[in-house]
């Protein structure tokens, strides 16, 4: 077979599924490659909780297998991520591998089944390679994994290990989860591209809950295109979770009207570093030369209120999730998160009530603001990653979305000032999600795109 | 509405004083009572026919 020209471990999950169709490179070598990878930076960044080295290796010879069969045969392989392995968020079930949700006493307890998403993926072809450290519970309690462009700053969270394996090369996408803003952020703060599909799209059976209105399944990629292979794949009704819905229910096609129509949120700049600032609006301007209708949107519902809606929501529904497991476990709860479902249990019925009511208006108020604009943009986050100290990072501007179940897509950049990766977040219209990739992948092609972090390749 | 006394109070009837003066429970009890005094604030209007208010 002919060597591919990009580094195995460097190729998007597109690529490597059109050079496996072609039998230019076989599933075993990139697993093989991207275990090599592991190996050599996986000590220092510690993005993975398990890694299913036998299952994974099995599958990709039957992978390889099969493709020469289909070959043989005068066909291609049958499936669009055939032999592409990803990683799984360690709250989200893979059959025969704990859920631990970065909690002990869930270690040591394999789940039976895979969640709805892993599911389909493997039906697409695609191979679990292993799971990915999170956060507690999907919380803000960090685990130990590593920023690959600094040590000292945070990863994100709290898909951190999703968003870090594939920054550091380690699988080409890997499924995440966001609340708040777990996708996005650590997308941004690890220089990958990150999507949240519109509330329901991907259902969520077998994935443990952080929050159930609230809760979205997304990716962390290298690609936009690779974000839609995802949603090609992982979406549609799952009996398994009420709140999913079928592809068709939403509108379709904003791809028909490139170059888009964006709506450059400047509410969202205001409480923004300098450099974040100076960033989104040369996004804009780029954007604008090559054809965009860049217009600034300064009336949309407030981001405060939206935010302080999701967060009100959020730990009503935490606090009551977990009262029956915290009097099993008391002591295994990890210090922000027992304190934060502590406080939870303590807020009114009243308030959770007039939060659902005040979030109905917001997303009338949002629809109405997004009917004029294909996208919004606007920084993914305030600032870069902030230092490992501090936290897992503001949710501030990943929020509002997230709790009117918009899709949310954050597009990398190369680093700043600080040597840490910068973003922008484009926010499509409920049900438009198709749109939304298909503006950002015009996007992603007219905007500065990263490299690999320093030191690794 | 004293958000944050409201909230301390019902803490400290539930765990205790020790409890509701350690830190990460101290930041917990002010972000969540700023959220709360934002949310409580705001007017949902009229939702769909469905105006509840006063």
């Amino acid at each position: 077979m002919p060597a591919p020209r990009t580094a195995l471990h460097r190729l998007t999950a597109a690529e490597a599924a059109a050079l496996i169709a072609t039998r230019e490179l076989s599933p075993v070598d990139l697993l093989g490659s991207l275990l090599a990878r592991i190996e050599a930076t996986e000590p220092a960044l510690r993005a993975w909780e398990v890694i299913d080295v036998e299952r994974a290796l099995a599958a990709a010879r039957a992978a390889e297998e099969a493709v020469g069969r289909a070959l043989r045969a005068g066909g291609r392989p049958p499936a669009p991520l055939f032999g592409i392995p990803f990683g799984v968020k360690d709250v989200i079930d893979v059959a025969g591998l704990p859920t631990g949700c970065g909690f002990e006493p869930f270690r040591a307890r394999p789940a039976e089944a895979d969640a709805g998403a892993v599911a389909r993926l493997r039906g697409a072809g695609a191979i679990v390679l292993g799971k990915t450290a999170t956060t507690q519970f999907a919380f803000r309690d960090p685990p130990p994994t590593r920023n690959p462009w600094r040590e000292d700053r945070s990863p994100g969270g709290s898909s951190t290990g999703s968003a870090v394996a594939v920054a550091a090369g380690h699988v080409p996408f890997a499924l995440g989860t966001q609340t708040s803003g777990s996708v996005l952020r650590p997308a941004a703060f690890n220089g990958v591209v990150g999507f949240k599909p519109t509330f329901g799209r991907v259902g969520r059976r077998g994935v443990f809950p952080a929050a159930w209105s609230l809760d979205h399944v997304g990716v962390l990629a290298r690609s936009v295109e690779d974000c839609r292979l995802f949603l090609a794949a992982a979406e549609g009704p799952d009996a398994g979770d009420p709140a999913s819905t079928s592809p068709a229910a939403g509108p379709r096609g904003a791809g028909a009207a490139l170059p888009p129509r964006l709506g450059l949120l400047t509410a969202a700049l205001d409480g923004s570093s300098a450099e974040v600032r100076e960033h989104v609006t040369d996004a804009a301007r780029r954007l604008e030369a090559a054809g965009a209708r860049v217009e600034e949107v300064g009336s949309l519902p407030s981001l405060e209120l939206a935010e302080a809606i999701q967060q009100v929501t959020m730990q009503c529904e935490m606090a009551d999730l977990h009262r029956r497991l915290r009097r099993l476990h008391p002591d295994s709860y990890r210090p922000h998160l027992r304190a934060y479902l502590d406080v939870g249990a303590q807020l009114p019925g009243w308030a959770y009530v007039h939060a659902q009511r005040l979030r109905r208006r917001l997303a009338l108020e949002m629809g109405r603001a997004l009917d004029r604009h294909h996208a919004l943009l606007l920084p993914t986050c305030v600032g870069v990653a902030p230092p490992v100290a501090a936290g897992t990072g503001d949710a501030s501007l990943q929020a509002p979305f997230t709790l009117l179940g918009l899709p949310a897509l954050s597009l990398p950049a190369p680093p700043g000032r600080e040597g840490l990766p910068l973003a922008v977040q484009l926010v499509g219209r409920r049900g438009d999600d198709l749109g939304l990739l298909a503006v950002a992948a015009w996007c992603e092609e007219r905007l500065p795109r990263p490299g690999p972090p320093p030191g690794l390749d | 509405m004293d958000a944050y006394r409201e909230l301390r109070d019902g803490l400290v009837r539930a765990l205790g004083p020790e409890r509701a003066a350690e830190p990460e429970v101290e930041a917990a009890l002010r972000a969540a009572a700023a959220h709360l005094e934002r949310v409580a604030e705001a007017d949902p209007g009229p939702a769909e026919g469905l105006d509840a208010r006063p």
